[in-house]
């Protein structure tokens, strides 16, 4: 299976983030949604940017250290008390 | 989730205490943005000792500024576009002949390759801490423009308008840079799940 770089794949590829962010004007969202029941190619590719998004959603934040935490907290409490 | 959808805290409390000097104004600040602010740092520079320095920079220059602070944006899209340029400026220091990669980021195709369907549910189909090492090296290798609008919109939830606002671009171009930015992270993780599982069909 392959994602065609011809049209009609290539001209809804171009509306995946408007999509999946549900931004899709209704009449366009409802030919995109004819088009993928006919095209397992494009129903895939929308399927796992969602799960992209989503596993960097729950997985993909850096978790802030204590210790720089503790850090930054004492140097603003001085920047702040400097300025009185 | 936008970043307008709830607000833990009174934010025009928040800046007039600051404002004022209250101590427990900076423990707000702190325990509310800097977790937020150090993804975004770390994201960009790359180094959690680096990233702590663009942060402190970042909360020094918040404090100093903060009584321009007009309240024309809200108080995180403000710290988001100190972390941002300081994060960016940390860059050019360490490296400043070479040019941020917009040329590299317009050169990159992202036309979908790899087609098979992933797990249901991914994280608990695969080993956490394997796929999250999988995630961290991918964002790692986008382009820094492209991770930026990543990051700001889909991992810190800001809206486009938002993420275009810290970022100095149109809503347009912002979209044009997520696009491009998810395409190629879910090629990487196709890449992944094709290996680790052999993808179902």
């Amino acid at each position: 299976m392959s994602l065609s770089p011809e049209e009609p794949c290539r001209r809804w590829l171009a509306h995946l983030c408007d999509y999946v962010d549900g931004e899709l004007d209704q009449s366009l969202c409802a030919e995109l949604e004819r088009h993928m029941a006919e095209c397992e190619a494009c129903t895939v590719v929308v399927e796992t940017t969602r799960q992209t998004i989503t596993l960097y959603r729950h997985l993909g934040r850096a978790e802030l250290p204590e210790a720089t935490r503790r850090r930054l907290k004492q140097l603003i409490e001085r920047s702040v008390h400097e300025q009185d | 989730m936008c970043a307008n959808a709830h607000r833990p805290f009174d934010e025009d409390a928040l800046v007039s205490a600051l404002r004022r000097g209250d101590r427990r104004a900076c423990d707000d600040l702190v325990r509310h943005y800097a977790p937020k602010l150090y993804n975004v740092a770390l994201r960009l520079v790359g180094r959690p000792d680096e990233a702590e320095d663009v942060l402190q920079e970042t909360f020094i220059a918040a404090c100093e500024k903060i009584k321009d602070f007009k309240g024309h944006s809200r108080l995180g899209t403000w710290l988001y576009r100190i972390v941002t340029n300081n994060g960016l400026m940390y860059l050019r220091r360490r490296r400043p002949t070479v040019p941020l990669d917009e040329v590299e980021e317009a050169s990159v195709n992202v036309h979908p390759r790899l087609l098979q369907k992933w797990p249901d549910d991914p994280a608990s189909a695969v080993d956490v801490a394997e796929l999250r090492a999988a995630m961290e090296q991918a964002i790692a290798e986008l382009p820094e423009t492209l991770r930026l609008a990543f990051v700001l919109r889909d991992i810190e939830g800001l809206s486009t308008r938002e993420a275009a606002e810290v970022l100095g671009i149109s809503p347009t171009a912002l979209k044009v840079r997520l696009h491009r930015a998810r395409l190629l992270l879910r090629e990487r993780l196709a890449e992944y799940f094709t290996t680790v599982r052999g993808g179902s069909q």
